[in-house]
């Protein structure tokens, strides 16, 4: 691996609530180079904590604390808030769940486009969009000029995420952090979103860290996987050597995994 | 694709397209076409009233008092012979000035204000929400009357004080709008493209506030033509011999029982006006926002 683009060194996020703080992240360390960096682990075992605390996002009422947090050598705990906004989107770039939910609705896709793209750099509207429409050609989209006029609405879910992923790589960031990109999507769609940016990433040389609740998916297409498990991280290990795991709930979340030909056994001995 | 084969050829067919099916279902909806019917003449006498109007309207010819309406003078004239209906299609550019400069002046500011305020909330939202309240305790026309009265009366000086009255309302409700919009995905995702508070305010927050926002100041328009009148009335606004409306029915209280044409046809007229207004905004809500 060739020098961490982020590394993260005993990070730990602390939501206030009623019944006093709750640790959602504890001690939490690891490096992400221009690599394909897999963060599993099941609903609430701080994975996606984990990604907005680095986008500087968190929501009101949480406490960060780290050793280290420093993308590209910067401090990001130091950092202003303006020059976390200029990082963000610039730098490192974030894809939510729900593409058709985090596209604006009464914007064309295009305008999106160009205003992420302006957001960060002074150039003119013209420019804007002969950028843009490069950058859902880079998505494959076979028509960027009919998308660019598009509204969210019309969009299939798969469209609107490679809409969303052209959207969030157009200023050119470092890292990707993908929370759950392919949830919302169905398997199909899923495959080629997934293909799309295993391509933008190897052709850009960007970071990328993919954030799942799917084992096999993060197996099958990250390099590395980090396992959470209630906010911390349990295991650590290349994606090719899953299989064997040693630590007890890496292995209780393969076992957990549905598996066709068991659940076929199953129905055939009901019946 | 295919889905978006239905779609309009450009952006300027789409939005001539959405402005085309709002405007029929504006006129489908009888009440707002009376609306905008009253309103649209309106427009149409202030810009063309030296046209239309028969005479001067500031001509006095004092062997023509207080003549009853009919013959030359088809509303009559008043105490100094002038001609009322020249008076009254002059007035209602000065009506439609005041309306117009209140809304430019004011709608901004609410906007901006009720937007920030909603975006950032904390404090912030705390501060110019109870300044908001401040403004808001006080009926809407004597914090107008006691603007005028601290700053000098005059015509620019009612525009200014009844703007003053009128922004926050419109704070309110681009608030409660930014505070539907804040929390949604799309907003997130433009912050995590880096997009700064104030350019997500303007380019996602603003645009989701508007149509509320253009629905309540046409319905506030007949209270700023009412606040108006009031303050001309009392001397406070337009001064005369302007043919202001409300400074019309002041002039004319004194002969109510004997001429009683000079006060009364301002005073239709600005009934009509306020209601013309008044209908348009409701045949507008109907069409704008679909949750009513």
């Amino acid at each position: 691996m060739n020098e961490p683009l982020l590394s993260v060194e005993a990070l730990g996020v602390t939501y206030r609530s009623r019944r006093g703080p709750v640790e959602a992240v504890r001690g939490v360390s690891f490096a992400c180079g221009r690599e394909k960096l897999g963060i599993v682990g099941e609903s609430g075992s701080g994975k996606s904590t984990v990604g907005r605390a680095i986008m500087g996002l968190l929501p009101r009422g949480a406490r960060l604390r780290a050793t280290e947090l420093a993308f590209q050598g910067q401090d990001l705990t130091r950092c202003s808030e303006s020059q976390m906004t200029s990082l963000r989107g610039r730098r490192i770039a974030m894809i939510l769940q729900e593409p058709k939910f985090a596209l604006n609705p009464v914007m064309t896709i295009g305008d999106q486009i160009a205003e992420a793209y302006r957001a960060h750099h002074r150039v003119s509207g013209t420019a804007a969009r002969g950028h843009g429409l490069e950058m859902l050609a880079a998505v494959h989209i076979r028509n960027p000029a009919r998308m660019w006029r598009a509204h969210a609405h019309e969009l299939s879910g798969g469209m609107a995420q490679r809409a969303m992923i052209a959207m969030m790589l157009a200023p050119g960031p470092d890292l990707l952090i993908a929370d759950e990109p392919t949830s919302a999507l169905d398997v199909i769609s899923r495959q080629s979103v997934l293909a799309i940016l295993d391509e933008l990433v190897a052709e850009r040389g960007m970071g990328l860290m993919l954030i799942s609740h799917d084992l096999g998916l993060v197996a099958s297409f990250c390099d590395r996987v980090l396992v959470m498990e209630k906010g911390a991280v349990v295991e650590q290990l290349p994606a090719d050597r899953l299989a064997r795991a040693r630590h007890p709930y890496t292995k209780a979340l393969l076992a957990a995994r549905p598996r066709l030909e068991v659940e076929m056994a199953a129905r055939s001995r009901n019946r | 694709m295919t889905a978006l084969d239905t779609s309009p050829g450009s952006r300027l067919a789409a939005r001539s397209a959405r402005i085309f099916l709002a405007g029929q279902q504006l006129i489908l909806n009888p009440i707002g076409l009376v609306g905008l019917l009253i309103v649209a003449a309106l427009v149409l006498v202030a810009l063309l009233a030296p046209m239309l109007a028969p005479h001067a309207p500031d001509a006095q010819n004092l062997d023509l008092r207080l003549i009853a309406p009919g013959g030359d003078h088809p509303l009559g004239t008043d105490q100094l012979g002038r001609d009322i209906l020249s008076r009254i299609l002059h007035g209602a550019r000065i009506t439609l000035g005041i309306v117009a400069l209140v809304v430019v002046i004011a709608a901004p500011i609410g906007l901006v204000v009720g937007c920030v305020a909603g975006y950032h909330g904390g404090w912030v939202d705390v501060v110019m929400m109870r300044i908001t309240d401040v403004f808001l305790a006080f009926p809407r026309l004597i914090l107008a009357l006691a603007l005028v009265a601290a700053m000098g009366p005059g015509i620019t000086n009612a525009v200014i004080a009844i703007a003053v009255t009128a922004w926050p309302v419109y704070a309110r409700i681009a608030r409660a709008e930014t505070l539907t919009v804040r929390g949604t995905d799309y907003v997130s995702a433009a912050r995590l493209q880096g997009a700064s508070s104030w350019r997500l305010i303007r380019r996602q927050i603003m645009p989701a506030c508007t149509n509320s926002l253009i629905v309540r100041v046409t319905l506030d328009m007949a209270g700023i033509i009412l606040t108006a009148a009031g303050l001309g009335f009392l001397g406070l606004g337009a001064q005369p011999p302007s043919p202001e409306w409300g400074a019309m029915i002041a002039q004319g209280r004194e002969y109510l029982f004997d001429q009683w044409w000079i006060a009364t046809v301002p005073g239709v007229a600005i009934l009509v006006v306020s209601l013309g207004f008044n209908l348009l905004g409701d045949g507008l809500r109907d069409v704008l926002d679909p949750r009513a």
